[in-house]
C-alpha cells in the first residue's frame, strides 16, 4: 500500500468557526501538494446536503479510495459523513474544531501548525484503513431462562409474550423459588400464592414457554444468537397422568413424596429417591393410574437459544457461624425465613401473647460474613412485626437495629409499625442465652437512650441477609460470566445493570444483587427486553473485532487471559481468535499482545505505527515540547472535546488520538512513540471503577508503569509517559494537566531520542 | 553471562505453561518455575547472550548481564522494542550513555 491510493481531503470552515483561527486556505494549499491527494475542497458547511452531494460526486468523478474530513469532532454529524458513497471505514475525521480551533483561538499561528500536523497524522490513518462489510449471522428466536423463581418466571412470560420461544430451567421439582415459601410479601402484604398463581397460569396458557423442572445446565457452548445448551433433567418419577389422589403420600414410609401445594406448578408430585428405602415400591404399586415409574432415567436435552437470562436467585445466609447468637443451639432462635414458615403454617404458636425480638443485620454489613446490606431484611422484619401485631395486638415486638432502611414508599410501613406499637431500639444484642426452657434472654445497649436493657423473650428472629446462590457460582465457569467480590453477577451497575460481562447473557433478580420481589420483577422485565435484540432471525454485525496476525502470534495466550469478555477461543490451527459476537471491541487484547500481533478492524497496529511515523515532532518548532495523547473513546476523548465546546484554552503542544480504550494502547506503540522522539505521552482512560471494559484502565496503568521503569533504566525521564484517569466531565482538570505537563517537559528538555 | 529475571516484574506470562522467553530461547534455557510462577534461566553458563528474551519480555522483566569481553560491571545494554523500530541504550562502565534507533521489519 502506498501513494497510489487516491485520497480526497475535505476541509470545513464551519462558517467562520474554524477559519477565524486556522488558516484553512494555506492548509488546503499545502495539502494539495502531498502525494496521493487527488482533491482538496473547502466548504463553509461540510455537513450540508450540498457539500455531501459534492463529495459523493467527487468520489465518482475521481474514483476516490479514501476520504479525510477535517471538521468537528467525530461524535458530531457521524450520520451525515457515513453516507459518502464509499465504505464508511475508509472515511476518517480530523477533529480540527473541538481539539484545535476552539481551544487555541488565542494562538492562530500555532493552531494552524497543529491542524497541519493533525491532518498528516490522520491522513496516514485513513491510508492504511480497510473496508469492512456488514456480515449477516443467523440468530435463533428463543431464549434460555435459568432459574424458575419470581424473576425467571417473569422474564419468561415477558419474552414469550413477544412471540419468541422460552426454555425455563428450574433445579427444583417445582417453580416459584424462594417466594413460594413466604407467608406474605410487602408492601401490599399479598400472599405469594396470589401473584405466583397468576404467573403460573400465564406460563401454562402460553405455548411458547417450555418448562423443564428438576433440570440443571450441563454445558453451554456457541456464541450469542446461537447458544447450544445441554440440559440434564433428573427424573420426577411421576408423570402427567397423576390425578393427585394422594395415596402415594399416605403409603410412603420415608416421606419421600414431595407433594404440590395448592397452586404449585407443575401440579404433580415428585419423588425424592435419595430418601427412598431400598426395594420399596409401595407408591408405584398403590397408584391407581400407574403414574409412578421408579425406574425413570436422567434425560439429557439439547436446546438452542439466541440469548440467556440468568435468574439463579439467592440463598439465605446461615447464621450458625455467629456463635454468640446461638442459632441452631438455642431453642426459639429462628431466622426470618423460618419465621415465614411459622407464620404460614404454625399459627397456633401465637395463640397466647408472646414477646418477640428481631435482630437486624445478622451477618450483613459485617466484614467477617456479608460485607453488603441485603436490602430487604429491614422490610421483612417490619412486615413480620406487623403480622405479629395484627395476629394479636398484645404481642410485644422489639426490633434491634443498626439503621432502619426503608426507602421510598416503604417508609409508610415503618411508620405503621411504629404506630402499631412495635418498639425500635438502636443497638445490637451481644450474646443470647437460654434463661429458662423456651425463653431467651440477653442484654443490649440502647445507644439512643444511652442505657443498658436486659430483656427476656419468647422468641428471637434473626434478620439474616441474602447471599448469592450456589447455582450462580456453579454457572460462572460454564458461561464464563464474571462475579463481583461478593459472588453476585458483575455488571456496569449504573448504565447496564442487567447486562453481564458476556454478550447476550443477562441477569434478572437476586443473582445480581439483593433485591425485593418488586425490584426482581422489574429487573426481569429489563432483562427480557434486552434479549429481544438477539431475536431477529439474523444479526447484522461488522467484522471490526480484533484479528490476530498468525504470522506473528506466538500463542502466549495473554489475549485469552486478559480479554474482559472471554471472547477468545482457539481456531482449528491452534491460534487465538476472537468471537465476533462475544467481542465488544475494546482492544484490550491489542494493547496487551507482547508481539503487537493483534489489530482492531477500525484501528490497527499498522495504522498507529504509520501515524506515529507521520507525526511531525517539531510541528511547533525545534524547542517546543510535543505531547501525543491516546484518549479513550468513552471518557477521555469526550472530556477533551468538552474543553473545546466550553472553549477552555490549553497549549497547542498536545495532539490527541482516539483509541477505543486506554487498554488498547500497546507497549510497542508507546516505545515507538518515545523512540520517534515525542517528548511526552499521555494515555488517558476512565477512572478505575468506571472503565467501560472492566479492566482496560487498570491494565493500561500497569503497562505504562512497566514502560516508565524501562525508561528509568535507559537513563530517560520516566515521567515522559503518563497515565491519567479522566472522567467524562473533567475537561477543566484535563486542561490543567496538559498545561502543567508542558511546563514540566520544558524543564526536562527535549527527548534525547529526537533526531 | 546470563539473563537475570527481575522477580517483581515477571508475571510468568500470566502463569501459562510456556512463557514467551521460553518459546524464544534458542538454547531452550529459559523456563518457568512452577512454584513461584516466575521465569528463570536454568543453565546460566550455556547462554549465548543473544538477548532475544530480553527484547521479547512484555513486562521488561529480563536484564542482560553483559559478558566481560564487552563491558565490566556497570555497563548496560537495554533494548526497547517498538512496532517497527528498536532503540538500544548502551551504557559503558563510566556511565556514558549512547542510544541508537533502528528500523525493524516487524511492521503491521
Amino acid at each position: 500500500m502506498g501513494n497510489d491510493i487516491k485520497t480526497g481531503i475535505y476541509l470545513c470552515t464551519c462558517n467562520g468557526e474554524i477559519d477565524k483561527v486556522i488558516d484553512v486556505d494555506s492548509l488546503a494549499k499545502e495539502a494539495s501538494e502531498w502525494p496521493g491527494i487527488i482533491t482538496v475542497h473547502k466548504d463553509a458547511f461540510l455537513c450540508s446536503d450540498d457539500a455531501i452531494r459534492k463529495v459523493r460526486e467527487d468520489v465518482k468523478e475521481f474514483g476516490l479510495d479514501r476520504i479525510l474530513i477535517a471538521a468537528c469532532s467525530p461524535f458530531f454529524k457521524a450520520e451525515e459523513f457515513s453516507g459518502l458513497g464509499i465504505n464508511k471505514y475508509l472515511v476518517e475525521r480530523v477533529n480540527i474544531r473541538e481539539q484545535c480551533s476552539r481551544v487555541h483561538s488565542n494562538d492562530p499561528e500555532n493552531a494552524t501548525k497543529k491542524a497541519k500536523a493533525m491532518l498528516r497524522v490522520f491522513l496516514e490513518k485513513v491510508k492504511y484503513s480497510h473496508p469492512l462489510q456488514l456480515l449477516q449471522l443467523p440468530s435463533l428466536r428463543s431464549a434460555l431462562v435459568i432459574g424458575g423463581g419470581v424473576a425467571g418466571i417473569n422474564a419468561s412470560i415477558d419474552i414469550a409474550g413477544t412471540d419468541n420461544e422460552v426454555f425455563l430451567i428450574e433445579k427444583n421439582p417445582f417453580l416459584g423459588g424462594r417466594v413460594a415459601g413466604f407467608h406474605k410479601y410487602f408492601p401490599r402484604m399479598c400472599p405469594p400464592s396470589c401473584g405466583l398463581e397468576l404467573m403460573f397460569s400465564k406460563i401454562k396458557s402460553n405455548p411458547n414457554v417450555h418448562v423443564l423442572t428438576s433440570s440443571e445446565i450441563d454445558t453451554i457452548s456457541g456464541s450469542p444468537g446461537n447458544f447450544e445448551v445441554l440440559i440434564r433433567t433428573s427424573p420426577r418419577y411421576v408423570n402427567e397422568v397423576c390425578v393427585l389422589c394422594g395415596k402415594c403420600l399416605e403409603v410412603c414410609p420415608q416421606n419421600a413424596v414431595v407433594y404440590p401445594e395448592g397452586f404449585s406448578y407443575p401440579g404433580i408430585p415428585a419423588i425424592n429417591r435419595e430418601l427412598c428405602a431400598v426395594d420399596c415400591n409401595k407408591c408405584a404399586e398403590i397408584c391407581p393410574v400407574d403414574a409412578i415409574d421408579l425406574d425413570e432415567d436422567v434425560k439429557v436435552n439439547n436446546i438452542k437459544a439466541g440469548a440467556i437470562v440468568l435468574a439463579t436467585g439467592w440463598e439465605p445466609f446461615d447464621p450458625a457461624p455467629i456463635t454468640e447468637l446461638g442459632y441452631g443451639r438455642l431453642e426459639n432462635v429462628v431466622t426470618n425465613m423460618e419465621f415465614e414458615r411459622i407464620a404460614k403454617k404454625q399459627k397456633t404458636f401465637f395463640d397466647k401473647p408472646k414477646r418477640v425480638a428481631f435482630i437486624q443485620c445478622v451477618g450483613s454489613r459485617d466484614e467477617r460474613y456479608l460485607s453488603y446490606c441485603s436490602d430487604v431484611c429491614c422490610m421483612v422484619s417490619i412486615k413480620q412485626a406487623l403480622f405479629l401485631k395484627e395476629t394479636n395486638p398484645d404481642n410485644e415486638v422489639y426490633i434491634f437495629y443498626n439503621d432502619i432502611r426503608t426507602p421510598g414508599e416503604y417508609e409508610e410501613l415503618y411508620q405503621k409499625a411504629r404506630k402499631a406499637g412495635v418498639i425500635f431500639i438502636k443497638g445490637i444484642p451481644s450474646e443470647l442465652k437460654q434463661s429458662e426452657p423456651g425463653k431467651i434472654s440477653f442484654s443490649v445497649f440502647d445507644t439512643v437512650a444511652g442505657e443498658r436493657l436486659d430483656i427476656t423473650t419468647d422468641m428471637v428472629v434473626l434478620a439474616t441477609g441474602m447471599k448469592p446462590s450456589q447455582g450462580t457460582i456453579d454457572l460462572k465457569d460454564k458461561i464464563g460470566i464474571a462475579l463481583n467480590k461478593n459472588n453476585f453477577i458483575e455488571s456496569h451497575i449504573q448504565c447496564y445493570p442487567q447486562d453481564t460481562q458476556r454478550n447476550a447473557v443477562f441477569s434478572a433478580g437476586c443473582c445480581r444483587a439483593p433485591m425485593d420481589v418488586s425490584r426482581s420483577i422489574e429487573s426481569a422485565g429489563t432483562a427480557a427486553i434486552k434479549t429481544l435484540r438477539f431475536f431477529n432471525n439474523c444479526i447484522e454485525i461488522t467484522p471490526d473485532n480484533p484479528i490476530v496476525n498468525t504470522l506473528k502470534c506466538d500463542v502466549c495466550k495473554r489475549c485469552i487471559e486478559e480479554c474482559p469478555f472471554k471472547a477468545y477461543f482457539f481456531d482449528e490451527k491452534g491460534f487465538p481468535k476472537s468471537d465476533i459476537m462475544k467481542c465488544r471491541r475494546c482492544g484490550v487484547c491489542m494493547g496487551g499482545c507482547p508481539l503487537a500481533a493483534i489489530s482492531l478492524g477500525e484501528l490497527s497496529i499498522e495504522q498507529l505505527s504509520e501515524m506515529i511515523d507521520a507525526f511531525d515532532r517539531a510541528y511547533l518548532g525545534e524547542d517546543e515540547p510535543v505531547i501525543l495523547g491516546f484518549l479513550c473513546k468513552n471518557d477521555a476523548y469526550r472530556a477533551v472535546d468538552d474543553a473545546g465546546l466550553k472553549g477552555i484554552k490549553y497549549p497547542p503542544n498536545f495532539l490527541g488520538i482516539m483509541v477505543p480504550c486506554a487498554g488498547a494502547v500497546n507497549g510497542a506503540i508507546i516505545a515507538k512513540t518515545i523512540s520517534a522522539g515525542v517528548d511526552g505521552i499521555i494515555v488517558a482512560g476512565c477512572p478505575d471503577n468506571q472503565c467501560h471494559y472492566v479492566q482496560g484502565s487498570r491494565l493500561a496503568k500497569a503497562r505504562l508503569t512497566d514502560i516508565s521503569n524501562k525508561l528509568r533504566e535507559m537513563y530517560l525521564e520516566p515521567e515522559r509517559v503518563r497515565f491519567i484517569s479522566i472522567s467524562r466531565d473533567e475537561s477543566e482538570r484535563f486542561t490543567e494537566i496538559v498545561k502543567e505537563y508542558v511546563e514540566e517537559l520544558k524543564k526536562m528538555g527535549r527527548n534525547p531520542l529526537r533526531i | 553471562m546470563p539473563p537475570y529475571v527481575v522477580k517483581d516484574k515477571c508475571d510468568g506470562c500470566k502463569g501459562k505453561e510456556e512463557p514467551l522467553c521460553e518459546q524464544i530461547c534458542i538454547g531452550d534455557l529459559m523456563t518457568l518455575d512452577t512454584e513461584t510462577g516466575k521465569a528463570y534461566c536454568r543453565s546460566l553458563r550455556d547462554c549465548w547472550d543473544c538477548m532475544s528474551c530480553t527484547k521479547l519480555c512484555p513486562k521488561g522483566a529480563i536484564e542482560q548481564r553483559i559478558p566481560y569481553q564487552l563491558g565490566y560491571h556497570g555497563a548496560k545494554l537495554i533494548p526497547m522494542m517498538g512496532t517497527d523500530s528498536i532503540t538500544w541504550t548502551c551504557v559503558d562502565i563510566n556511565g556514558k550513555v549512547e542510544r541508537f534507533t533502528y528500523r525493524t521489519r516487524n511492521k503491521k
